[in-house]
């Protein structure tokens, strides 16, 4: 009996370090793999790691200790799934995030020597990125930079994702390995990072340094591409010119080495071809039509090429179409080009740049200067950004100033039109009291015009005010307290009674839709008021668990809440409000416990469905 | 064999197997040399051979691969001109647009045309060299160029007088200031004075075009008397200038008028804007008349164009009415400014109670397709979309071609276009004490009918343009939702007849009475029912059939065959059909 189970314990022996033995001889080949060749290739839509996905496996089994504790420490643990599913998932992820960039980015200093020291940067980056969004919309993160904008009922602030630690790791990257194949790509993350920040001129130094050190790199591309929009910017076609046809060699270049020998694929036919079109645009603008007429016909047989190709994936069928739209778009205004010449008339050329003004004005803070605010100009036409575009945003702006120590700013060289102001703002001041506009309420008359007309002179905006707003105490994840969440703020000196609203973020009003009449959706969509309270005396407040419930309950696990808190006097006049952006919460899993056991039936639960699901549970 | 031989023969083995091996060395070392500079040598002369379009690829190619023959890469010199013939044999021709019109069919040699379009251009040159905005021109530009190689002489040769038309009432970009005429600066401050007049009377002109629709859509309100006023004045004035009088004195006065509007829509006090017109109406009372001399040097050559249906009207000076508030009905004209003007409008949408919005629901869809057929993006060097073709055909052997916006833009007989150059038709609805409301929605497509409905306080209308056997069928249906007064819907189609024949009668055997140019006809339901119409031409037929019609006719001066529809009150739902056939002569 002992001898069968030896040899049974043998032979288990032997089959696991079979199976293990696959797993190391697999890893090792793709270590190799990726030490010896390019991986930035690989990288898929979704910005996972090369690594992460390669050893997927061997990280579950925990068999990457084989590489050191380097490699283990760089591939890490993945997040606990038991995690995910019992806390709110994307504070779970943020702090899944959070974590995995302070491990990766202290990989380096730990192991000097370490193989993945690159590749850790650059991951950390991605982590830290992920950690700044998931952090600010799973409110596990207050935000320290606010961004306002002005519409018809008043200022509206958000939360502004704070990515300065992202663009640290990718500048380290650039800066301690410029001969990784990852630094064009952290060169260019610094760019865009200066770019957000608002320092133009050092982005576009950034840019050039690209385009002059790594003329090879996919970024080249990236970077003829932001020099050219700058200079078109600036009314400097030629230099514009210049930059969309570098943009065109670095594309076409890249690809030509990628496939080399070979017809180009589709995709890569299709981001050249777009180049073209551009250039021949430019060109027509440029009163060039032969070279115009050039490209066009290069773009021509270009799209006639990959037409011809049998297996277009649906985005590549309708950037084709836009291809082809485009190309009808040139092929017309080729046609005008020779109506001009036919006619014996000049072709216009480029319209005359407007004139550049000064735009100034100041910002104070309950009266006195305040420094580090941004103003800036926007010439976008279609209102608030969300979190996720924010950041593209700020990067494309070109008319921002700073104000100094005196509350002071000045933009200068706005060349004349109608412009969108965007602020920038603290969202606490130096004694981490809440700040806002002033005229955050509706109606609230805030002074500060929602359209910027520069016309044929220098532009002094009336001065922007702010204002400190009612501190509130309730942030991030809320534990329940009976059936409540109980939220506090602070008192504010003279306030007689509050007005307390809850509502979800913005993003997640669509989960609450119905509980409301259909005719009044819109009313709620606008104002999605989840439970309220008028004349609170106190300084908190108890808001029932049941009001919380989203249509679907199991929604509650990925559900974020905002409350509003007003202070009013004892004739009903509003003297403060809270920061909405520093007022999120979401439910702790006892909270969200509690509220699925007490939750009402999900509207629309018709006694057939009830039938149903009886009958269901009951098989 | 002796050693010696051994070596002998090893050595000659030896330096054979060298030689061989040097021999095929040589060959694959310069065999893709010679290949590719045989391929370099081919593709040179097939480049001068074929037409620049289908030699395109090879020319783009050739610097790359001189430049890697001349670095002695053959290699790379050799992957690239497989590449290129890869590119080169999957490439089909390319597509054309269509059959194209060449510019002289157009606008042929030396026709006076040709000579207004050249005008046009050279003022489109100058104009953006001043800092006009020319970019909806441009745009209307690249429509007649899509036009024109689609082969559509019609639809181009309208884009260009929509365009003709931008250029002249472009608007300054902001910084801009108009620039003096050097050829008015010559001519004497009078004969200056009455250009500028005649350039803002023209603004205001086709800004009084928009009142009617305005004070309509604010019956029942303070502002309706208010802009009913205003029309009023503004004829005062267009009279005026008609008699030639010096109204500089009066157009200042016209300048704060906007400021005053939104003033008074805010506080709904009305009696400055009422001491302003007064004001104003005394002042067109004193305006002296211009010298003769001035006027007439003053004239603008014979070439100016009409302005082309459906064209962007200019901003009034003073911008009158201004952007209402979200209190008041007025809604700025889509096409009366920039993108600028269309934000401010969905600005104040967006701000309206939603009792107003459903209320106003007819005027802000008609407002919006308005707005969607005003400016398309792109224009020189611009990469936006477009679509193709404006109009939306209808039927086969009789085809109505309708706007976006529901108006009937024109009329084709068996291929025949009978209404070129004309201005667009369309439903208008007559209401009883209310006026006249033109009904434009966006259209919507039913497989191969087109859809239009418009909806406001009283109930629904709607009206179905649909393909039938020979011709095209239009069926209104209007539903009344509450109470309301009486009125009539009528149908304009434009249509050139003069010279045709006309009958009306129960029988088609009726005599038939030739058309004028400016002929007017009318024909009124008998015993309820509407007789049918029939009008001959030399080779074909309109057949017109409407039973339930009050009465229908033809407008020669306006040139619009028309019908009236009774909207009777009380009725819950009204239904009228009309039949349109073509017929063929034997």
């Amino acid at each position: 009996m002992a001898r069968r189970l030896q040899s049974w314990a043998r032979t288990l022996a032997k089959l696991m370090l079979l199976v293990l033995g696959y797993f190391w001889l697999g890893a090792a080949y793709k270590l190799f793999y990726a030490q010896t060749h390019d991986v930035t290739k690989f990288k898929g839509r979704i910005p996972i790691p090369y690594y992460q996905q390669q050893f997927l496996l061997d990280a579950l089994l925990y068999q990457t200790w084989i590489f050191g504790p380097d490699f283990r420490a760089f591939i890490g643990e993945l997040p606990s799934l038991g995690t995910l599913v019992s806390t709110n998932t994307q504070a779970a992820l943020a702090d899944y995030c959070r974590d995995r960039e302070q491990q990766l980015s202290a990989l380096p200093d730990r192991y000097p020597f370490s193989l993945f020291a690159e590749e850790a940067l650059e991951d950390g980056f991605l982590y830290s990125q992920g950690a700044s969004f998931l952090g600010l919309v799973g409110s596990r993160e207050e935000p320290k930079w606010l961004f306002a904008t002005l519409n018809e009922k008043g200022w509206l602030a958000a939360g502004v994702p704070d990515d300065q630690r992202a663009a640290e790791l990718s500048r380290r990257l650039a800066d301690e390995y410029p001969t990784s194949p990852q630094a064009p790509l952290a060169l260019e993350r610094v760019a865009r990072a200066e770019a957000q920040a608002g320092r133009r001129s050092e982005s576009l130094t950034i840019y050039r340094r690209l385009l002059a050190e790594y003329p090879r790199s996919p970024q080249a591309e990236e970077a003829a591409e932001a020099l050219y929009r700058a200079a078109r910017e600036a009314g400097r076609l030629q230099q514009a010119r210049r930059y969309k046809q570098r943009a065109l060699e670095a594309a076409e270049r890249a690809a030509r080495e990628r496939y080399a020998g070979q017809a180009l694929p589709a995709r890569a036919t299709l981001s050249i071809l777009g180049f073209r079109l551009d250039l021949s645009g430019l060109e027509l603008q440029l009163q060039q039509v032969g070279p115009a007429r050039e490209l066009a016909g290069v773009a021509e047989r270009e799209a006639a090429r990959v037409q011809a190709y049998r297996g277009l994936d649906d985005e590549q069928k309708n950037d084709l179409r836009e291809r082809r739209e485009q190309l009808e778009e040139v092929r017309n205004q080729l046609w005008v080009a020779d109506l001009f010449e036919a006619l014996k008339v000049e072709l216009p050329g480029p319209a005359p740049r407007a004139r550049e003004f000064p735009v100034s004005g100041e910002v104070s803070l309950k009266g006195k200067p305040l420094e580090g605010v941004e103003v800036i100009l926007s010439e976008r036409r279609h209102g608030r950004p969300g979190p996720r575009a924010l950041p593209r945003t700020l990067e494309g702006t070109t008319y921002r100033g700073r104000t100094d120590r005196r509350g002071r700013f000045r933009i200068s060289g706005v060349p004349a039109g109608i412009y969108l102001p965007m602020v920038v703002l603290p969202a606490r001041a130096e004694n981490a009291v809440p700040i806002l506009p002033e005229g955050m309420d509706p109606r609230g008359g805030s002074g500060f015009p929602q359209r910027v007309v520069v016309q044929d002179k220098p532009v002094q905006l009336p001065p922007l005010r702010l204002r400190t707003a009612l501190s509130t105490r309730t942030f991030g994840e809320a534990p329940p307290t009976g059936e409540a969440i109980r939220l506090e703020w602070e008192r504010w000196p003279g306030a007689a009674g509050y007005a307390v609203r809850v509502r979800p973020v913005r993003f997640m009003r669509g989960a609450f839709l119905r509980r409301v009449p259909r005719e009044k959706r819109n009313a709620f969509r606008d104002d999605p008021v989840l439970w309220s309270a008028e004349k609170v005396k106190s300084t908190s407040v108890d808001c029932p668990l049941g009001t919380l419930v989203p249509d679907i309950p199991p929604q509650a696990l990925v559900m974020q809440y905002e409350y509003e808190v007003t202070a009013l006097d004892g004739k009903g006049k509003v003297l403060a409000e809270n920061s909405r952006p520093l007022s999120r919460f979401f439910l702790s899993t006892e909270a969200r416990e509690l509220m699925l056991k007490t939750a009402p039936p999900p509207p629309g639960d018709t006694p057939q469905r009830r039938r149903r699901r009886s009958r269901r549970e009951e098989r | 064999m002796t050693p010696r031989e051994c070596w002998l023969t090893a050595g000659l083995v030896t330096s054979g197997v060298l030689c061989g091996v040097g021999a095929l060395w040589q060959q694959a070392r310069y065999h893709d040399a010679r290949d590719a500079v045989n391929r370099y040598v081919a593709l040179d002369e097939r480049e001068e051979k074929e037409d620049p379009t289908q030699a395109a690829l090879v020319r783009q190619a050739r610097p790359e691969i001189r430049t890697a023959l001349a670095n002695g890469e053959f290699d790379a010199a050799l992957k690239r001109l497989r590449a290129l013939e890869a590119e080169d044999a999957e490439a089909t021709s390319p597509e054309k647009s269509g059959p194209g019109l060449p510019l002289d069919q157009l606008w042929p040699p030396n026709s006076p045309e040709r000579r207004k379009v050249q005008e046009v251009l050279k003022e489109l040159v100058r104009k953006q060299a001043q800092g006009y905005d020319l970019a909806p021109a441009q745009n209307k530009l690249v429509e007649v160029a899509d036009a024109a190689r689609s082969g559509n002489k019609d639809q181009a040769l309208a884009a260009f007088a929509e365009a003709a038309n931008q250029v002249r009432s472009a608007t300054l970009r902001p910084g801009f200031k108009a620039p003096i005429d050097p050829a008015m600066a010559r001519k004497s401050p009078a004969t200056a004075a009455f250009a500028r007049q005649d350039e803002e009377i023209r603004k205001l002109r086709a800004f009084r075009s928009q009142l009617p629709q305005m004070a309509a859509a604010t019956s029942g309100r303070a502002e309706g008397p208010m802009l009913e006023r205003l029309q009023s004045l503004l004829d005062e004035i267009l009279a005026a200038h008609e008699q030639k009088r010096d109204l500089r004195a009066v157009l200042a006065l016209t300048k704060p008028l906007g400021p005053a509007f939104q003033e008074a829509q805010k506080s709904g006090d009305w009696s400055t804007l009422e001491r302003q017109f007064g004001a104003i109406s005394a002042a067109i009372k004193k305006a002296p008349a211009f010298p003769k001399e001035a006027v007439k040097a003053a004239q603008p050559p014979a070439s100016e164009t009409p302005p082309a249906p459906g064209a962007a009207p200019p901003t009034p000076p003073g911008g009158v009415p201004p952007r209402p508030d979200p209190k008041s009905p007025g809604m700025p004209s889509p096409g009366a400014g920039s993108a600028e003007n269309l934000l401010k409008a969905l600005d104040t949408i967006r701000a309206l109670p939603e009792a107003e919005y459903q209320a106003r629901r007819p005027m802000i869809a008609m407002f919006l397709a308005q707005a969607a057929g005003m400016g398309r993006p792109g224009g020189a060097g611009g990469g936006g979309r477009r679509s193709r073709g404006r109009w939306i055909p209808v039927g086969n052997d009789l085809q109505l071609l309708l706007t976006p916006e529901g108006g009937i833009a024109g009329l084709s007989l068996l291929g025949e276009p009978l209404s070129a150059g004309m201005r667009p038709g369309g439903a208008t609805l007559h209401l009883e004490g209310k006026g006249v409301v033109p009904l434009q929605a966006p259209l919507t497509e039913q497989k191969e009918s087109r859809f239009l409905k418009v909806e406001g306080p009283e109930g629904a209308l709607s009206l179905l343009f649909s393909p039938a056997e020979d011709g095209v069928s239009l069926r209104m249906i209007a539903r009344r939702t509450g109470e309301g007064p009486a009125g009539s819907l009528r149908l304009s189609l434009p249509i050139r007849l003069g010279g045709w024949r006309w009958s009306a009668a129960p029988t088609e055997t009726a005599d038939a009475l030739v058309l004028a140019v400016d002929a007017e006809q009318r024909v009124q339901a008998a015993g309820g029912k509407l007789p049918k119409i029939v009008v001959r031409g030399a080779a074909s037929a309109l057949q017109f059939e409407g039973p339930t019609a009050a009465e229908a006719g033809y407008d020669g001066k306006a040139g619009h065959l028309w019908v009236r529809l009774p909207l009777p009150a009380g009725q819950p739902v009204i239904e009228h059909t009309v039949h349109l056939k073509a017929v063929k002569h034997p």
